[in-house]
């Protein structure tokens, strides 16, 4: 398992810094041109979204399963 | 000799002759339709074909261009898949309705005019509804008839669109309407409930979970996807329906997130998926219709597999929520069937040499090229939604899981349906691979590189931060057994409520207009007649009190009080028979003599 994971991390290195030097990215917007942005938005995304979900479930939407009837 | 015909007439006939089949011939028959019909799609000249005239108007049943053939190949190749998948069914009724259900899908995509559309819709809502009811449960039957009464509100608003749409533009043709004139809002609202588009959802993650293993495949493929088609047909460019779209993406992976049960979970992601079509529809340029188009064919692909897939562990343990099977172990005992649900998941999620990577990176590129920075934002942040909860958590809790004590009873599903879910994923995997194949079938010529190394990269990125913060926070996601709220509260819950308010007044108000009309006034007139002259005494008192002098008041009120207790008695002495008859003979006499005088 933690020769699977330092492949992992290898791969994952290894991307992140090809992020820096591969050319030819579609800049469309002002965040395109951060390297590694992806990565970023990715994790900041994933958090929120469970965030959002479980708070808006536990507050608001959550039912037990019989409550239609 | 006939070159072709109308491909839903192949689906729709054929239907006919399925119920007097068995055995092997009626496998053999069920595999051979589809492959006719898609021999016929491949021999369909462009252009206008069976035009015949109804009442004044013209129908034209067939119409073959760059925009509805790519949904009648899929329509077929997908009826041919779930016939595959779902050929260890003793029964014949579902197979029947697949094929009315698939036909009247292909029907409507390949309708020229209004009314043909129109009365293949409703086929198509009618047959979905009973594949819902296939299931013979409770549950599936209420979500059967919840389902059948949207999609006829949904039909009235169609029809009364059209109506007013054929009336003020004179013509029954279905073209580009675009947002103009009141038909057009009806004839959007009724696409709206078919596409799912938020509020409107509710009827798809109510149903499809509760239709029978075999018979999601059907409903998952046709009625969403005739939706984006006759959006992307009728009103491309809608810049509304682009915000609406970002907003169905974001909407759809936000709930899929608090579901427990497997098929409801994939359900919130076909509203999410779809989102991401009608976004492109909205946008409206050439790339972003092709996008739509392209994630329509590949999410029909990826999204019955995921419902194959899932459904195969039903079929196999019989338990349908994630927090049953959690722990229990699945992927010694079914391997195959999650490697076949990873592509499945793979694909949706927009991994590199999966379908779902070409069609969607279409999309995100299309908004990309007008500079919508913030539905770019928003559809990303749909992708690493539907990553995290198709890919990773449903995987995860479904086929691992760490409820360690839990024995589940499992074994691979039978050979047919393997080799259903392995034709979808070999589909989604040469698609993804090649995808010229599917570039070659869409609407508008293209320039597009999908593999260009900088954005497998940046996908590969975005991916592996999703699985980043999946690891960090995998203990907040253990499923829950509990079910979530949506708008489907409104008509299941609501709706009781607000006849139970609306109830309390008007209960109040009839009974009111009952004790005064039927009670109070008869018994106060009553009591009224039986001495009218007191009253009149009474009221006649009160006026004088306000004009008395202070000494007489004391007086008055006495006299008042007086005739009050002793209502309805006669207070005043009466006076003799006699006087009455010395009064009318005086009063005669004097008569007389006035005459004589």
């Amino acid at each position: 398992m933690s020769r699977l994971k330092s492949v992992f991390s290898f791969l994952f290195a290894l991307t992140v810094s090809l992020d820096f030097f591969i050319p030819g990215k579609d800049v469309f917007f002002i965040w395109e041109k951060i390297p590694g942005f992806n990565i970023l938005f990715g994790l900041a995304a994933c958090i929120a979204i469970v965030f959002i979900a479980k708070s808006l479930g536990e507050k608001w939407l959550y039912r037990k399963e019989d409550y239609y009837g | 000799m006939v070159e072709w015909i109308p491909p839903w007439l192949i689906f729709i006939f054929g239907a006919a002759f399925v119920p007097f089949l068995k055995g092997r011939l009626r496998n053999t028959y069920l595999l051979f339709l589809p492959v006719l019909a898609f021999l016929n799609l491949i021999n369909m000249p462009e252009g206008k074909g069976y035009v015949m005239n109804f009442l004044d108007y013209r129908l034209i049943l067939c119409r073959v261009d760059n925009l509805s053939l790519p949904f009648g190949y899929i329509f077929v190749i997908i009826t041919f898949i779930i016939f595959i998948f779902s050929l260890h069914l003793k029964e014949n009724k579902e197979f029947a309705l697949g094929l009315v259900y698939g036909g009247s899908a292909t029907g409507v995509v390949f309708a020229g005019d209004f009314i043909t559309l129109f009365i293949f819709w409703e086929i198509m809502a009618v047959s979905a509804t009973f594949i819902v009811w296939g299931n013979k449960t409770k549950a599936s039957r209420d979500a059967g008839f919840r389902y059948i009464l949207f999609h006829l509100v949904g039909g009235v608003c169609l029809l009364a669109g059209i109506i007013i749409q054929v009336y003020t533009a004179g013509t029954t043709e279905f073209n580009w309407t675009g947002l103009n004139g009141t038909g057009s809002y009806f004839i959007l609202l009724g696409f709206a409930i078919n596409a799912a588009i938020p509020p409107l959802h509710a009827w798809l993650p109510d149903a499809y979970p509760e239709a029978p293993v075999t018979g999601a495949g059907y409903l998952t493929a046709f009625t969403t996807k005739t939706a984006v088609y006759v959006l992307a047909r009728g009103f491309a460019g809608t810049e509304f329906l682009a915000w609406t779209g970002a907003f169905m993406a974001v909407y759809g992976i936000i709930y899929a997130m608090l579901q427990d049960d497997m098929r409801r979970l994939l359900s919130y992601h076909i509203v999410s998926q779809v989102g991401f079509m009608v976004c492109g529809i909205g946008l409206g340029t050439a790339m972003a219709i092709n996008g739509a188009v392209a994630h329509a064919f590949s999410n029909i692909l990826y999204k019955t597999l995921l419902f194959m897939s899932t459904g195969s562990i039903i079929y196999v343990t019989g338990k349908r929520l994630l927090s049953d099977l959690s722990g229990s172990d699945l992927y010694k005992k079914m391997p195959v069937t999650l490697v076949l649900y990873t592509i499945g998941a793979f694909s949706i999620s927009g991994i590199p040499l999966m379908n779902g990577f070409i069609s969607k990176g279409m999309i995100m590129y299309a908004t990309g090229l007008q500079l919508h920075g913030s539905i770019h934002l928003m559809l990303g942040f749909a992708s690493v939604g539907t990553f995290l909860s198709v890919a990773l958590k449903l995987c995860y809790f479904a086929w691992f899981g760490s409820n360690k004590e839990r024995a589940v009873e499992a074994k691979e599903p039978p050979i047919n349906m393997l080799a259903g879910m392995g034709f979808t994923a070999f589909l989604c995997i040469l698609i993804g691979i090649h995808p010229k194949i599917l570039y070659d079938i869409l609407p508008f010529a293209l320039d597009y590189q999908p593999f260009k190394a900088a954005k497998v990269i940046s996908t590969i990125l975005l991916l592996s931060g999703t699985g980043l913060g999946f690891m960090l926070i995998i203990k907040k996601l253990s499923p829950v057994p509990r079910i979530s709220l949506d708008t489907d509260w409104i008509y299941r819950k609501g709706a009781k409520k607000l006849i139970s308010i609306m109830e309390i007044p008007i209960t109040r108000l009839v009974a009111g207009i009952n004790r005064v009309v039927f009670d109070l006034l008869p018994s106060s007139l009553s009591r009224a007649s039986k001495n009218p002259l007191a009253l009149l005494k009474i009221a006649l008192g009160k006026v004088f009190l306000q004009f008395a002098a202070p000494e007489k008041r004391e007086e008055i009120i006495h006299r008042i009080m007086t005739e009050k207790e002793n209502y309805p008695e006669y207070t005043i002495k009466r006076l003799p028979i006699g006087t009455s008859v010395l009064l009318t003979v005086l009063f005669m006499l004097i008569y007389l003599l006035t005459y004589y005088v």
